[in-house]
């Protein structure tokens, strides 16, 4: 009919783009520049949280530590009272100034990265450089800082409860402190003939000989250990005698050398993220290791490669379908809940009628009376059975409604037309 | 910046010097040097912007037909590009195999059909056209989509064509018949013949027989150039779907088929497309090839969700009209509508013309009806056989009102229509 129909749009572009500012703008509404501004601002805010918490220091008594577990408010007051206060985490340089017989040293080692060897040697060290050793909490190991004592298990329980340990020992500065907070740990004197051990702090329920602190007299020094870091932490420094405890154990010479010990201190030989690891791995070649790296850039470039797509999506603008007979199922459903029976019987009823009714070439305005007994006579079923069916009483329940309406379907396939 | 699998193939070879010399520096240095090759070879990327493109659709089709598109591609630029290309089509629009390879010298040009196997009617658009252009080692690309607009008309199948021919013949038959087989109004007079054994003797005409000295009778024929308005209703009632397609879809079939029928037997046809507004006029039909315009104009246009505006497709039925026509409103029989809309605005057209409704069974609503085994799958029987007999009781009270209405299915609505036509035209009631 017309050329011009069949080609309805022919059409001729060249690829030429918007300008630049175009672009920026557009640019700027799309999506995926405020996706990447917040993936800015998330990475920073990481890396500054990261960074935050990196150099805070939360070791338990740490020197730098002003948590609640820390160590530094008892070393500022050791420091106010004059008394110089030097630290490291060095083995080495710690077994170096316990050869100073001017100072104190204590030693804090809470994850038991020191071996019985070096326990001994740096017991030997400042016992034989005449210098004084305060050990906090050595657990089982305080044999090997004090040869006199050994850790105390208690045999029989307690009456529970944390009440203040008073010192009840010959120790004068124990005297001068008084009470101090409870301790879970004891010890006792091994009972050597040789050995001068005095047992301070225990409870009144505690088995004789038992304390909280041992001090052990050792070739002209002390070797003291105190039984509760709590004593010296931030949080519990002020409270009752703990302060006095301290000051008076840790400050008897002018200086005090502080020794918290590091698991990670290469004086203790290999690392302990090898001993973790285990042995096996030192058989993977490094080249496996890089070639695992290697799979991040790679996953990169590949992500980068599919994820491109070609061409945006192809959109269309469909004709509006609504679903086939919705009316009627909303109806069906609002029958159900209302347990319309007798309506819904009733319906069906009419309909399995009126087609009765034209099966038997009944006149259109036959009653129904009619109709049953047309249909009793056909199909040569009790009249009063039939009757019962299309025009019973209405039914009691939905498994009678059922019952009902598939009777009424045979009945109706058992009706041929005339 | 478009990577291709070889750039992540370069990634993968970077790695080799750090496999042979472990470290952070080795490996630094090979992504340094990979991230410059491929930033190189990018630099030195034709542009794909250099490229004109045209879209040449092919002639309009029926649904169910494949037609084709031409892409020309034309490298305006002095370098040789080589192109990956998608040629994007809407989707409905069944493109096979969108996506080639194109290598263009500059100045050279390049042509691509594509098949396109439709899969609805209307007029569906091009989308857009992508193209990458590859560098000159292939690791990274250039890639730009660029709108070139084409579209496709893709009319309504017909598939009630296959009718078409016996309804004609039997339109046909009708011709030279006697009146008195057709004794009715508005029958045509046709010819003088003789009397064969078997005329009605009452069709004789006594002047002529005497004027011809041999028995002769009259002849008569349906009559022609009768006025047929066909309107298609668009509203929500005619979306819904129905057996394959929607109710919209064997309304158009039905429309066709009346129209290409009622054309073949010399009537003039008008048919609208009407919902709250008429959003398609197309007449009057006559003459030889009634379908192409008709299918033509029907192709994009589909049922909205609107109510039907039965005053205004009325008094739009009254313009079209002629003073006797036949009207047939291809619609749905919803009691509602047709209590509240349609009966109030028919007196007018009943008034001044032959109305008959056509409209479309759901063959849902029967097999519904008849399974009842379960609570509630009876309940769902009560309430289809609700809905039928409320569409019986309309049909009666159409028919009480004196207006002709086919209700079949939608595989049988269009004949149906077509049997109404002609047997309303063989008893002359047009």
């Amino acid at each position: 009919m017309s050329a011009g129909l069949d080609v309805a749009v022919r059409g001729t572009a060249r690829a030429g783009g918007p300008g630049t500012w175009q672009r920026v703008r557009s640019g700027a509404r799309s999506s995926t520049v405020w996706v990447i501004a917040a993936l800015v601002v998330l990475l920073a805010a990481i890396v500054g949280f990261l960074s935050q918490t990196g150099t805070e220091e939360t070791r338990p008594l740490h020197w730098e530590s002003s948590a609640p577990a820390g160590g530094r408010a008892v070393i500022e007051v050791l420091r106010a009272r004059g008394i110089e206060v030097s630290t490291t985490e060095s083995y080495d340089e710690a077994a170096q100034r316990a050869a100073d017989s001017d100072a104190t040293l204590l030693v804090f080692d809470p994850d038991s990265a020191l071996a019985a060897e070096h326990r001994q040697r740096l017991r030997s060290t400042a016992v034989g450089a005449g210098a004084p050793l305060v050990v906090v909490e050595p657990g089982t190991e305080v044999t090997d800082w004090s040869p006199g004592v050994q850790q105390a298990y208690q045999t029989a329980a307690g009456p529970g409860g944390s009440a203040p340990l008073a010192p009840d020992c010959t120790w004068e500065t124990a005297q001068r402190a008084g009470t101090v907070r409870d301790s879970p740990e004891r010890y006792a004197a091994l009972g050597a003939q040789d050995s001068e051990v005095t047992v301070c702090y225990h409870q009144p329920w505690d088995q004789a000989g038992y304390g909280a602190v041992t001090r052990e007299e050792l070739d002209g020094t002390t070797v003291t250990v105190l039984g509760s870091r709590a004593w010296l932490n931030n949080a519990h420094l002020a409270d009752s005698g703990n302060a006095a405890l301290a000051l008076g154990a840790l400050g008897e010479r002018d200086s005090l050398v502080y020794y918290s010990a590091d698991p990670n201190d290469e004086a203790f030989g290999a690392g302990p993220d090898d001993e973790l690891l285990g042995p096996s791995f030192d058989l993977v070649p490094a080249w496996f290791w890089v070639a695992l790296l290697w799979l991040i850039p790679l996953g990169i470039a590949a992500m980068l490669w599919r994820g491109r797509r070609f061409g945006p999506l192809a959109v269309e603008r469909l004709p509006v379908v609504v679903p086939p007979v919705e009316t009627v199922l909303g109806r069906a459903g609002i029958l159900q809940r209302a347990g319309a029976r007798d309506s819904a019987l009733h319906t069906l009823r009419t309909a399995a009628l009126l087609r009765l009714a034209s099966r038997l070439s009944l006149p259109p305005h036959s009653r129904t009376p009619e109709i049953c007994a047309a249909v009793a006579a056909r199909t040569a079923r009790d009249p009063t059975e039939v009757n019962r069916l299309l025009a019973g009483p209405a039914p009691s329940s939905d498994a009678e409604l059922t019952a009902i309406a598939t009777a009424i379907a045979t009945l109706e396939s058992e009706v041929s037309p005339l | 910046m478009v990577p291709t699998w070889r750039f992540v193939l370069l990634v993968a070879l970077a790695a080799i010097p750090v496999l042979l010399v472990p470290g952070w520096d080795t490996a630094g240095l090979a992504l340094a040097a990979a991230a410059f090759i491929a930033l190189l070879d990018w630099l030195l990327t034709p542009r794909p912007r250099r490229v004109s493109a045209q879209r040449t659709p092919g002639r309009r089709v029926r649904l169910g037909e494949d037609t084709h598109a031409t892409l020309t591609l034309h490298n305006e630029g002095r370098r040789t590009l080589r192109l990956r290309v998608r040629d994007a089509w809407t989707p409905s629009a069944g493109a096979a195999d969108v996506r080639f390879r194109a290598r263009l010298r500059a100045g050279e040009s390049f042509e691509r059909e594509l098949t396109l196997t439709p899969t609805r009617r209307g007029v569906l658009p091009a989308d857009r056209l992508t193209l990458r252009s590859l560098s000159p080692l292939g690791v990274l690309g250039r890639q730009t989509s660029i709108d070139v607009p084409a579209r496709i008309r893709v009319m309504p199948p017909f598939l009630s064509r296959r009718h078409l021919p016996s309804k004609l013949a039997r339109l046909r038959e009708l011709d030279g018949r006697t009146a008195v087989m057709i004794r009715g109004l508005g029958t045509e007079f046709d010819s003088l013949r003789e009397y064969v054994r078997g005329d009605d003797v009452r069709s004789i005409d006594w002047r002529a027989t005497a004027r011809a000295r041999e028995l002769m009778v009259r002849t008569w024929r349906p009559e022609r150039d009768r006025r047929v308005v066909i309107v298609l209703d668009s509203s929500r009632l005619a979306a819904r779907r129905c057996g394959t397609g929607t109710v919209f879809d064997a309304a158009l079939e039905a429309g066709q088929l009346l129209a290409a029928l009622a054309a073949g037997g010399g009537d003039r046809v008008d048919l609208l497309v009407a919902d709250a507004r008429v959003r398609a006029r197309i007449g009057p039909i006559t003459g030889r090839d009634p379908m192409g315009r008709l299918s033509n104009e029907l192709t994009d246009v589909d049922p909205e969700l609107l109510d039907a505006d039965w005053d205004a497709i009325t008094s739009a039925v009254m313009r079209a009209a002629s003073p006797h026509s036949l009207v047939v409103l291809v619609t749905a029989l919803d009691p509602t509508t047709v209590a509240e809309d349609i009966l109030p605005a028919l007196p007018v057209l009943r008034a001044r013309h032959s109305v008959a409704i056509a409209s479309v069974a759901d063959p849902e609503l029967e097999s519904m009806a008849a399974r009842v085994h379960t609570p509630a799958l009876a309940y769902r029987a009560a309430a289809a056989e609700r809905e039928l007999l409320e569409v019986r009781s309309v049909i009666g009270s159409l028919r009480e009102a004196g207006i002709h209405s086919v209700h079949e299915p939608p595989e049988e609505l269009a004949p149906a229509l077509a049997d109404l036509y002609i047997s309303l035209k063989a008893t002359g009631r047009l």
